[in-house]
């Protein structure tokens, strides 16, 4: 190129130079070493700091956890190991009662099949090739095999296998039922929340904006502890709802408020244009909403509402505060009562940090993809 | 012959896998206007983002005022001190008012007294014909309004280079322009001079 | 009056909308009204002003079983709020050096800060708290031979010790000394002192936040273009001082609004130092509804006092969104 000339065009393209490839020392791994963790000063000062901790640490976990763990489920040796090795023999001992709760011994293969079945479902939710109104038909009928199975009678009627109260439910099922229908049932009421919210009728926005902020500012556990303590007293006198159905409505009442919040962030996302476009095509206003509205804000927010899920499948593990034996109050109850393993308590803990963090983890990954795919769009 | 202010020899910038710039040579003297055009995607934004070490190149050598641009944040410093460039998204500041954005490289950087920035601030607003949002935030000024205050941004430091990255409203050389007339007849054909 | 007019319409939703609501609530009060006379419970306040009957384990002002109920919610409330304070002082200081070790230059710190915040977020809050504190119960030594260092920290089965500086006023001055912790038959006395559950719950409810505050910090840090940063580096300006005017002023706009919602989360969150035996504001007055049976007055004390919280915050961070909103056409 020749700045002080006109450029000439038919000589610059005559003269392109074709393309080679990269050289190899600008990429590899002593080059990403190089920059990524020798680059500055401060970068090998943090490189060193944090090496130290790993190597002062990790040996020490490692031998703990598996090299020196015992497995077997026998107490004695677990007792001779304490300090030295973990004892997942608790784990194998007690997998059982924590995995499953009270329910009865030789009927747990119930809720194992109605757990799978509920996760099959939730699974085939998340992918888009199955959003039709079949899937809707899907949940009514996994819903219903799931109460069937886990407590032997659908609706008033027996289905033939032995009947199991609901204060015999407890574990990963019932973990998983508590999120998957809170969810299920707070979505209608969030979206009503929402569009109330957003309404320009000052009376309905106020009802909204009160349940909202209400139902935000205080702790799930107090909402917990009115569904436990003073449901009971809001119904007529003699009734007395089941405990597992007014958990339910606490939950799924405090979770609809959050999910207000999420689904009104979409709307919010809609374009003035669109209602207009709306408007002028002669659509109503639940018509709009509905075919138009909340397709599009719906789509914007499925990360959001995933982060919810998730963090209402953590939340239900508060239930054991109020006497539900959900996955941590199993593990208590199977641990507590047995002294023989009670002291280690901990190892128990860890694995039933492992199911969550490994459920969490899946749903926080997947959550991550779907906003990617919305961005991307 | 005068020393090229800005000398590039045999450069090679990959992106990846991608040869983006291959054997450049350019020489450019004091006072010498250039305009780069191409095809999107040829590499135009990357050859002049490698004047001021916006980009890195892999192989060659590239001269800037007479300082090598290496891996190396001392010599990279001096020469964009030296260089100043008008961004194609402008890249104002929206939280700084239209004069903080003028003055914050001044004050910090050159070390020029507060109230000597702001008066050497207010004579190039005024030379490019926008002294009186100097108070407003970017924001609320229409986008040639932002354009004008990022030249005048990077005129503040009285550079001796100037970039400009894809200047589409920049109609010039149409001297109709008022702001456009009034920088290509003063600045654009001279060195730059101090104050 | 015209029945397609949209004003009508409006008029007779709300009007109908009131009207079911109140029939609701109203059904709801006879139900309830009906149960505690079946039952033989009374209502209202005035049973705060009735002694209390139990002691407190720990708290900040005097409290003895004689006192009266409010007093108890009163140490209650102030419990939450110092563990509320010092999590929210130390999530936010541990937060932040790990939301810039997220997108720092260094891969290992990229890496190891990843792994916090991913461990922490994905496990059950309840879950954390309970096992820091079997932790600090069962896996600390025993009082009488603690682990002791740096001077005069002390710890074991019994929790803390630090030592704290105290005003001594002897015959003729007074000075500033410090209290020594120091263990005398088989317990550790003097200094100041944190007890094992005051030290669960804080460590777990500050590093459950903590890594929730370096998401925040990493989304704001990453909200600022990087063309921003191209700009300022072309005006000359070096990293510390780019960070400075340029980056943090922008990012601290992305990151008050959620980081006041994890401060809120976490004064929210210490209500499960129940579980605990933490004798915070929750725990207290579930004691006092088990004891009085006044659950629908204890219940709605709690939401009261947790909701004025809430309204305080959000009024604070509405009140700094204004102040430092970016302005537009």
């Amino acid at each position: 190129m020749s700045p002080s000339s006109t450029p000439d065009c038919a000589h610059a393209a005559a003269a392109l130079v074709p393309p080679r490839s990269a050289p190899n020392h600008a990429r590899g791994l002593r080059q990403w070493i190089r920059t990524e963790l020798l680059g500055s000063p401060m970068n090998v000062g943090v490189t060193l700091l944090m090496t130290a901790l790993l190597v002062w640490q990790l040996p020490g976990w490692v031998s703990w956890s598996m090299v020196n763990a015992v497995v077997q489920p026998d107490a004695d040796a677990c007792q001779t190991a304490r300090g030295l090795g973990a004892c997942w023999g608790v784990v194998s001992e007690k997998y059982r009662l924590i995995l499953f709760g009270r329910y009865p011994f030789a009927e747990q293969w119930r809720p194992l099949v109605a757990t799978l079945g509920l996760l099959v479902l939730l699974v085939a939710s998340c992918m888009r090739q199955c959003w039709h109104r079949g899937l809707v038909v899907a949940w009514i009928l996994g819903l219903c095999g799931f109460f069937g199975l886990m407590g032997g009678r659908l609706l008033g009627f027996s289905v033939g296998l032995t009947p199991v109260s609901t204060d015999q439910w407890g574990g990963f099922p019932l973990t998983l039922m508590l999120s998957t229908l809170s969810i299920a049932c707070a979505f209608p009421l969030a979206v009503l929340v929402a569009l109330g919210r957003r309404s320009d009728w000052p009376l309905v926005r106020a009802v909204c904006i009160t349940y909202i902020e209400l139902v935000r500012g205080v702790p799930l556990i107090s909402v917990l502890f009115m569904a436990s303590f003073m449901f009971p007293l809001l119904m007529p006198p003699g009734t007395t709802p089941d405990v597992l159905l007014r958990v339910l409505a606490g939950i799924t009442l405090f979770s609809a408020a959050y999910l207000a919040e999420i689904i009104r962030g979409g709307l919010q996302a809609i374009p003035r244009g669109q209602l207009e476009a709306a408007a002028s095509l002669g659509l109503g206003y639940w018509a709009t909403q509905r075919l138009v509205v909340l397709p599009q804000a719906l789509a914007h927010v499925v990360p959001g509402i995933m982060n919810n899920f998730i963090a209402i499948f953590k939340d239900t593990s508060l239930v054991t505060i109020v006497s539900l034996y959900e996955l941590s109050g199993a593990m208590g109850l199977a641990v507590n009562g047995d002294p023989n393993w009670r002291p280690f308590k901990l190892e128990a803990y860890l694995f039933i940090t492992l199911i969550y963090f490994v459920c969490c983890f899946a749903m926080s990954r997947y959550s991550l993809w779907v906003e990617r795919q919305v961005t991307h769009r | 012959m005068t020393t090229p202010i800005i000398q590039f020899e045999q450069v090679n910038k990959w992106f990846d896998q991608f040869h983006v710039l291959r054997d450049i040579n350019l020489s450019v003297t004091a006072g010498e206007r250039i305009v780069i055009c191409g095809p999107s995607g040829s590499g135009k934004s990357t050859l002049i983002r490698c004047i001021n070490r916006l980009e890195e190149h892999q192989q060659g050598r590239i001269t800037v005022t007479g300082v090598e641009l290496r891996d190396d944040t001392r010599s990279t410093e001096a020469v964009r001190r030296q260089v100043g460039m008008v961004f194609q998204q402008f890249n104002l500041f929206p939280h700084l008012t239209v004069l903080e954005n003028l003055t914050l490289s001044p004050i910090w950087v050159g070390k020029v007294k507060p109230d000597e920035a702001q008066e050497r601030a207010m004579q190039q607003l005024q030379r490019v014909r926008i002294a009186e949002q100097a108070h407003k935030y970017p924001l609320q000024l229409s986008g040639g309004q932002q354009q004008r205050v990022a030249i005048a941004r990077a005129l503040c430091l009285t550079p001796q280079i100037m970039l400009f990255d894809e200047p589409t409203w920049w109609n010039w050389p149409n001297k109709a322009s008022p702001c456009c007339a009034s920088l290509t007849k003063w600045d654009l054909h001279a060195r730059w001079q101090t104050g | 009056m015209r029945w397609h007019s949209r004003r009508t319409r409006a008029l007779l939703v709300q009007v109908g909308l009131v009207v079911v609501l109140a029939a609701l609530v109203g059904w709801l009060l006879a139900n309830t009204l009906a149960n505690m006379r079946a039952r033989g419970i009374q209502s209202g306040f005035d049973f705060l002003l009735d002694t209390a009957g139990f002691d407190i384990g720990e708290s900040l002002i005097d409290f003895d079983s004689e006192q009266a109920y409010w007093r108890a919610f009163l140490v209650g409330l102030l419990n939450t709020l110092r563990v509320s304070v010092t999590g929210i002082v130390l999530c936010t200081l541990i937060g932040t050096l790990v939301g810039i070790g997220r997108v720092s230059g260094n891969a290992l710190a990229r890496g190891l800060c990843y792994v916090y915040t991913e461990l922490l977020r994905n496990v059950p809050i309840l879950l954390q708290l309970l096992m820091w504190y079997v932790l600090l119960i069962e896996w600390m030594p025993e009082a009488d031979t603690p682990l002791h260092g740096l001077g005069g920290l002390y710890l074991s089965k019994g929790g803390l010790s630090l030592p704290w500086p105290t005003w001594e006023s002897g015959a003729w001055t007074s000075a500033l000394v410090w209290d020594m912790p120091a263990v005398v038959d088989g317990e550790i006395r003097g200094g100041l002192n944190f007890s094992p559950e005051f030290l669960a719950v804080t460590l777990g409810l500050t590093l459950y936040t903590s890594a929730f505050v370096a998401e925040v910090v990493r989304s704001g840090l990453q909200s600022v273009a990087r063309g921003q940063i191209e700009a300022a580096r072309s005006l000359g300006l070096n990293p510390w001082l780019t960070l400075r005017h340029v980056v943090l002023p922008q990012a601290m706009r992305v990151i008050v609004p959620p980081m006041t919602n994890q401060y809120l989360n976490l004064t929210k969150n210490s209500s499960l130092a129940v579980a605990i035996g933490y004798p915070d504001l929750v725990n207290i007055s579930n004691t006092a509804l088990n004891q009085t049976g006044r659950a629908v007055e204890c219940i709605a004390i709690i939401m009261g006092i947790y909701l004025m919280l809430s309204l305080l915050t959000s009024a604070f961070m509405n009140a700094y969104n204004r102040r430092v909103a970016i302005r537009e056409r």
